[in-house]
């Protein structure tokens, strides 16, 4: 036989065997590991996960995350030299340009919250279209949970889209409905407007089906009144924070923003925290490092300079500091060390302190669990009718709210002396600064925005993160410093009315 | 099942090919080279005047019918041809006589079945038993290092118990492992070389670029390296024994420069404030702060006791190694069997040693004329400990701390004096004393193959194999340990215990059917293979101990502090190849394969994928009569082959589900797919002179499909997704020189020489942006990959920018006193360094960075930490009895990050910082508030020069023949002397120029705090019987 056909006759039976015998095993392997979302949003009860997921995504990973502590050293409630996290270049003064670039080492103090967001935001939105679009029943052990469900699915919803506003300059909103290939950045305004109306969806719920609690956080079961309140709360604080400057703080609806106050909580709102959840403000906020009882992030002399107006609010070249003197007995909750950790002088000697907050100092030092974590204290909702009350023309009001609260419960004060605007607006200052101190991500600043009372140079908001702008393919934009103070009006505190002043 | 079908089919195949000629007797045999007397595969047995010809196999054998009075032609290259007169004998064994110097070695790997190098239509290296056991590497991949070109090898820690990394040529993937495949006889294994002793090996095969590499499809684009262990003695005189002990000792190389001058008031009492203690000879101030000056001159007082705490850390420690081996030899067997422990305690006293031991069992059994069964196995335990830490706390304590201060009870102080100084330290010893944190692991790999010849030229084979390693990891760390840092802050203990299983099974069939038309030799192999691993781990750890603390059971944990947790993975591949190797008169040499693969790792929409790859070469000699050139080759190869994805769910939707609910991180990927790398590579083999042989290997390759984790808007919910973005090129250049320098009745000089040079880069990134990896490396289209990015230190006056009105910014410099400067108020100071000039030796002086126009700090390419050339050279020089043996490598060029020293800046401990305090500046110049340090971020000032020249081995030693002290019952025995890292000439200032991140070991040159490099010197003796 010549050679070549012999060839070409073994090539063929080859080929027909390689096709027979390929494709004989089973690869379709499983993740068994990690569910997906056809298996999450088929199964009700994977349902209910997905919306108690979004909720604590918020608010554990975004709003307990550490990286909020980025911005109470931008609002001088706290100070430090450590470069990590670029502690320092939050804290240092004069106040330095914000790096938005994708090259910067700690981007994630800008854009953790405005992932942690979205992502729940889109949780959120999976279980309303779940229940709404594709009337899908959750029951669970019996119990129809549909309602309980959707309710706090508006709720996440609310506060993600309210809080994007809240922090950053632009957002995308998205609802049950949107095509997420057709959305456009739109301004804080209505990222706001936005968070607000989810807010009042989740409310109507809660009001129609009276068995609809909320239990999502740890050991807090709300009822559904109660839930309604928390919410009323959330709304308040959301709506008079779309202020950043004091311009814009003279025309916002203090009306609508007094009732949301009104109905609002009458406790604290105070989940025990786990190893899961827990309040990572208050654990590195509240840390000592040493023996001597320094502290990780020291306490701003910004605050204790409100306590004792007597107190620097410069620390000197050189010299330790005493301790300040005060009738406000809620200097207890501050500790005084003559040991600076880990400030280095030769970082900036001027933003050294020797105080620490020491109110909410549980077991910080070796566990998460078992501690008490006030994500919403009652204070701040009597501040925020307060501050309505004021902006409304009514002082004696806002006084008498003033004079009845910690003022006088936790720091023995005597009322205020009269009820003029500078008395009252003075008096807030002082509460925030004060009473709010850690109790939760964002408070003091959005305070100290309105009245424009951060330093020069200090942002009012956020841009939209580096690492959002480079993947749709943007152009990179910042905020921040004392030199463009002026260039970015409403984006760079002016230092008008600054405290340093 | 699959199996058997696939038996079926081609043994169908096969009857209906057997060719059809009446014939009147049959003759078999073995063909054997008369040097080695070890099988040669693929000699021509041709029946003479006819054009009948039959191959023999892998063994060696042959079975050829033949009529009365032939004669039977045997030719193979490289020997002499022989003819035989057929008698009347049936069997024929023939012992061929090399023809050259220079053997027709076989190789197996790349290759569908043992092929003569000569016949090679692309590169394989192998590298032989001889260099290997000169100095045995502690495991396979140490025991490469130096001998083949375009290989780089690096230990990225000293850890005793890390594995070398190997990457051959250039990278094929961002995100993927760097880490070819693993293979030992011929059983894929799940990769850990740290597993195989040295001594068992018989010789080292690897396999470079994906045309070679083509046989094994999307396993292996990073090359191949295959381990083949003995089999048994080397000649027919039974048993032989093999015992050999080794002892010595490792040490530290060199040492981290430190600090030991100071920057504090001297004791005086003129200065000292009353009431507080002095100590370490300083004054101090009314707050218990010892005062500081502004310059670090100040040596310390002569009362005051320093420790050089890297002595104290890094001390002298043992290495052992035990090894006995059984071979034997018989009709229808042979056999080996091994044993070896090893004992590498490295440089730190308090940790656990690494501790190895290893059982080998190989066994080869002829059943019967047709059928051989081979069996290759091997146990392995070992013992480490994990993750050494605490390297940063003793390069930062300052020399007045003593690490090894002992408490009343004689334990280790976890609080040695004058930890509180500055922010207080934590003892590395104490920590590494009180904790218990090892890894044991047992692992079974093992393999058996059938081989049966249907036919003359048909042979049929089955296997099967399992590599399969148990693990347990336990952390233990006592109730009343003291986190000298968190005084009363403590957890109360601390336990966790991991336990896993990793398991690979292969199964696979094949055929090879070897045919000789005349002139043309041609062989053509069908393989089907299965393979499936799984992966399960759980783990679980808790803290707080409650009661004595002592009991090491996990229900004595806080159950509020308890974490559970665990894994199961799983994939399955299959796939097909047919591959044709053919030559024309041994002169033209052509052939190709095509691989088809499945996996279960791709995407749902594309399980499966092709590669293949095609070859060409001529022997120019066979043709040709060059003087003085007994071999000239050349070749040129095209061949794809791929790797799979990084991950195990790379190509799934994930969502969180736990504790919290349930949240979105990752979007699937339906169609993933493996990546594919595609090289063209040409070579040219010579040899020369009788007694140089040369290659040289030109290769680009250029990968597509590469995985990367895209980063995805946030609208979308998810956070990211594997996509098969990105696209990398590599070339490689290599040389290779063997040989013999001279040689004479007394003495030999035989070396080998290796040169390569090997570049890579990212070509395309789609539509992801640019980022950086590692906080150094960047990946960005066009440049090097192992480039590093950060801020770039002004070298001169030019670079300085200035605004529209001709004032310097002031972003430039740290610490520029206020007004407006122009460039020619800055000058290059002594260091080398731009600084204003007038604030020289101020606290104001600091050097400066490149900024943009408008003013801000540019991240920009401040190294590379690829390597401009590389050099390997190995030489034995044997006089009588005596020889000695050495290997140098050297590499040119190849950027570190020298994190290490950053941190140290940063704890003001490095010895830098006299120099500047010597030269009378300010401590701001140097400390972590200075733009050198600059915050930790990545900086050009700590970017060096990772050029260096090794003496990787050497060994001298003596060898005695029993014969000739009438010890004839002894072959021989050797005692030698030998030393591994002896010497490192290099500018570096760390450590070891070695060193890397052990993730992308060969790309990511960062030297952070990382468990030295050291130098082991032992003493051997091997006796063999």
């Amino acid at each position: 036989m010549k050679p070549i056909n012999y060839i070409k006759k073994k090539t063929l039976l080859v080929a027909a065997s390689l096709l027979m015998v390929a494709g004989c095993a089973d690869l379709d392997v499983p993740n068994l590991n990690q569910p997906d979302a056809e298996r999450a949003l088929a199964n009700p009860s994977d349902i209910a996960a997905l919306s108690q997921g979004s909720f604590l995504r918020l608010i554990n990973n975004g709003l307990m995350s550490t990286r909020v502590v980025t911005i109470d050293l931008i609002t001088d409630q706290i100070t430090s030299t450590n470069a990590f996290r670029d502690y320092w270049g939050s804290a240092d003064e004069p106040t330095r340009r914000l790096d938005n670039r994708p090259t910067y080492a700690d981007i994630a103090n800008v854009s953790n919250l405005w992932d942690q967001a979205y992502s729940a935001l889109s949780g959120a939105n999976d279980v309303i279209d779940a229940i709404v679009n594709r009337d899908v029943v959750i029951e669970i052990s019996g119990q129809d949970d549909t309602q309980k469900t959707l309710a706090a699915a508006y709720f996440t919803r609310g506060l993600a889209l309210g809080y994007i506003g809240y922090v950053y300059d632009q957002g995308y909103i998205l609802d049950e409905n949107t095509d997420p290939t057709t959305i456009e950045l739109v301004g804080y305004a209505d990222m706001i407007a936005a968070g607000v109306a989810s807010l009042e969806q989740a409310k109507a719920v809660y009001q129609a089906n009276p068995s609809a609690n909320f239990d999502y956080v740890t050991d807090s079961d709300l009822s559904s009144a109660e839930a309604v309140q928390l919410i009323n709360s959330y709304a308040a604080r959301l709506m008079i924070g779309q202020a950043r400057t004091a311009a814009e703080a003279a025309s916002l609806d203090y009306s609508t923003i007094r009732t949301y106050a009104q109905n609002g909580l009458t406790a604290d709102w105070n989940p025990t925290s786990t190893a899961n959840v827990s309040n990572g403000q208050h654990s590195w906020n509240t840390f000592q490092i040493n023996a001597a009882g320094a502290f990780y992030m020291p306490t701003d002399l910004k605050v204790i300079n409100t306590f004792d107006p007597a107190y620097p609010k410069t620390y000197p070249a050189d010299g330790v500091l005493g301790e300040a003197t005060t009738a406000d007995a809620r200097i207890d909750d501050y500790f005084y060390t003559s040991d600076f950790g880990w400030l280095r002088a030769d970082r900036n000697r001027t933003i050294f302190s020797n105080y620490g907050h020491i109110r909410y100092q549980q077991n910080y030092q070796s566990t998460n669990a078992g501690n008490s974590m006030f994500l919403f204290r009652a204070a701040e909702v009597r501040l925020l009718e307060a501050e309505a009350e004021f902006r409304l023309g009514n002082n004696a009001a806002a006084k008498a709210l003033i004079d009845a609260g910690e003022r006088a419960t936790r720091g023995g004060l005597a009322p205020l002396a009269d009820a003029s605007d500078q008395t009252i607006s003075d008096a807030l200052f002082y509460e925030y600064t004060i009473e709010l101190d850690n109790a939760g991500a964002f408070i003091c600043w959005g305070h100290n925005r309105r009245y424009d009372i951060l330093q020069r140079g200090r942002i009012l908001h956020f841009p939209v993160p580096a690492t959002e702008l480079e993947v749709v393919g943007a152009e990179l934009y910042t905020y921040g410093g004392a030199d463009f103070a002026d260039a970015e009006a409403g984006s760079n505190a002016s230092g008008a009315n600054s405290w340093k002043n | 099942m699959k199996r058997f079908l696939l038996l079926c089919v081609v043994m169908v195949f096969a009857l209906i090919s057997t060719s059809a000629l009446a014939q009147d007797r049959t003759v078999s045999g073995k063909v054997t080279g008369s040097d080695d007397g070890l099988p040669l595969p693929g000699v021509n047995i041709l029946l003479k005047g006819t054009t009948t010809g039959v191959p023999t196999n892998a063994d060696g054998e042959y079975r050829i019918s033949v009529p009365d009075g032939a004669t039977l032609i045997f030719r193979y290259l490289g020997y002499v041809t022989q003819e035989i007169v057929v008698g009347s004998q049936t069997v024929i064994n023939v012992s061929l006589a090399p023809d050259a110097t220079s053997l027709g070695e076989v190789v197996v790997t790349g290759v569908a079945a043992g092929t003569s190098t000569k016949k090679l239509g692309f590169d394989v290296a192998k590298v032989d038993t001889k260099v290997i056991q000169e100095v045995p590497g502690v495991d396979p991949g140490n025991a490469l290092r130096g001998k083949v070109a375009g290989v780089r090898i690096t230990q990225p820690s000293g850890d005793p118990g890390a594995a070398a990394q190997i990457r051959i040529r250039g990278s094929n993937s961002i995100n993927g492992s760097q880490s070819p495949l693993i293979i030992v006889d011929g059983i894929i294994t799940n990769g850990n070389l740290r597993d195989i002793n040295a001594e068992d090996i018989a010789s080292i095969e690897l396999v470079k670029g994906a045309a070679a590499s083509s046989l094994y499809g999307s396993l292996a684009a990073n090359g191949v390296v295959q381990i083949i262990t003995k089999r048994g003695s080397s000649d027919d005189s039974g048993i032989e024994v093999t015992v050999r002990n080794e002892y010595g000792w490792s040490g530290l190389v060199r040492k981290y420069p430190l600090s030991n001058l100071h920057r504090f008031a001297p004791f005086s009492a003129d200065t000292h404030a009353a009431g507080v203690t002095p100590l370490f000879g300083f004054s101090y101030d009314a707050g218990g702060n010892p005062i500081e000056e502004s310059i670090r001159d100040n040596p310390y007082a002569d009362s005051v006791q320093l420790f050089d705490n890297q002595d104290r850390f890094f001390t002298s420690q043992p290495f052992y190694n035990n090894y006995i081996s059984l071979g034997g030899k018989g009709d229808n067997f042979n056999y080996h069997l091994s044993f070896q422990n090893q004992h590498q305690q490295g440089v730190i006293e308090f940790t656990e040693p690494f501790e190895r031991q290893n059982l080998r069992l190989n066994m080869d059994y002829l059943a019967s004329e047709k059928f051989t069964i081979q069996l290759s196995s091997s146990f392995t335990t070992t013992n480490r400990q994990r993750q050494v830490g605490g390297f940063r706390d003793f390069l930062s304590v300052p020399p007045f701390i003593d690490l090894l201060e002992r408490d009343e009870n004689g334990e280790i102080s976890p609080t040695p004096d004058g930890h509180t100084f500055n922010e207080g330290y934590a003892n590395s010893i104490y920590e590494l004393a009180s904790r218990t944190n090892t890894e044991s692991r047992n692992r079974f790999l093992g393999g058996i193959t059938l081989k049966y010849d249907l036919t003359d030229k048909i042979k049929l084979e089955a296997s099967t194999s399992l590599d399969q390693t148990w693990r347990e990891f336990v952390f233990y760390e006592p109730k009343d340990y003291v986190d000298a840092q968190n005084v009363g802050g403590e957890r109360g203990g601390f336990y966790q215990i991991i336990n896993d299983n990793r398991k690979t099974r292969i199964s696979s069939a094949q055929a090879t059917w070897s045919e000789t038309f005349g002139k043309f030799n041609l062989r053509t192999v069908l393989k089907y293979q299965l393979e499936e691993r799984d992966f399960l781990q759980t783990r679980a750890e808790g803290t707080r101990f409650v009661g004595a603390g002592d009991v090491l059971d996990l229900a004595s944990l806080d159950p509020e502090q308890l974490f559970i947790d665990n894994t199961i993975t799983r994939d399955v591949a299959e796939n097909v190849f047919f591959d044709v190797s053919a030559d024309y008169d041994d002169k033209i040499i052509f052939g190709g394969l095509i691989r088809r693969d499945g996996s279960s790792l791709f995407g749902e929409e594309n399980r499966y994928v092709n590669y293949g790859r095609g070859f060409l070469a001529y022997r120019i000699t066979e043709d040709v009569d060059i003087n003085n050139i007994q071999e000239l080759k050349v070749r040129a190869s095209f061949g794809t082959s791929g790797l799979r994805p990084p991950v195990f769910n790379a190509q799934y939707e994930i969502l969180n589900s736990g504790v919290n609910g349930i949240s979105k991180i990752q979007t699937g990927n339906r169609e993933l797919l493996p990546s594919i790398a595609e090289e063209l590579e040409v070579g040219v083999n010579m040899d020369f002179l009788d007694r140089f042989s040369f290659i040289g290997n030109y290769s680009v390759t250029n990968v597509r499909n590469d995985f990367i984790n895209a980063p995805l808007p946030a609208a979308s919910g998810f956070q990211n997704q594997w996509q098969n973005v990105g696209e990398l090129r590599s070339t490689a250049l290599e040389f290779s020189l063997n040989g013999t320098a001279f040689r004479n009745e007394d003495m030999v000089l035989d070396f080998g020489f290796n040169w390569d040079k090997i570049t890579q880069e990212i070509t395309d990134l789609g539509d992801i942006p640019a980022f950086t990896r590692s906080t150094y490396f960047r990946v960005e289209e066009g440049q090097p990959y192992g480039t590093m990015y950060g801020q770039q230190l002004l070298t001169s006056v030019d670079q300085i920018k200035t605004d529209a009105n001709g004032n310097v910014l002031a972003t430039q410099f740290r610490n520029l006193p206020a007004g407006n400067w122009t460039p020619s108020d800055f000058s290059v100071n002594e260091f080398g360094h731009v600084v204003h000039t007038a604030s020289i030796g101020t606290a104001a002086e600091q050097a400066g960075y490149i900024v943009d126009d408008a003013g801000q700090l540019v991240a920009q390419a401040i190294g590379d930490t690829n390597p401009d050339w590389n050099i390997g050279f190995n030489l034995n020089f044997a006089y009588k009895d005596f020889n000695v043996y050495a290997l140098v490598e050297h590499q040119q060029g190849g950027d570190i990050y020298n994190n290490t020293a950053q941190l140290i800046y940063f704890e003001e401990n490095h010895g830098d910082l006299d120099t500047y305090g010597l030269a009378g500046k300010h401590v701001n110049y140097s400390n972590s508030a200075s733009a050198l340090y600059n915050g930790a971020n990545a900086t050009s000032y700590f970017v060096e020069d990772g050029t260096f020249t090794k003496l990787r081995e050497v060994a001298i030693a003596y060898t005695l023949r029993g014969s000739k002290i009438g010890w004839d019952w002894m072959r021989d025995a050797k005692l030698a002397v030998t030393g591994r890292n002896l010497f490192t000439w290099t500018d570096y200032s760390g450590f070891d120029p070695e060193v890397s991140l052990n993730g992308n070991a060969t790309n990511f040159r960062v030297d952070q705090f990382v468990y030295p490099q050291y130098r082991t010197y032992t003493v051997s003796l091997q006796l063999r019987f």
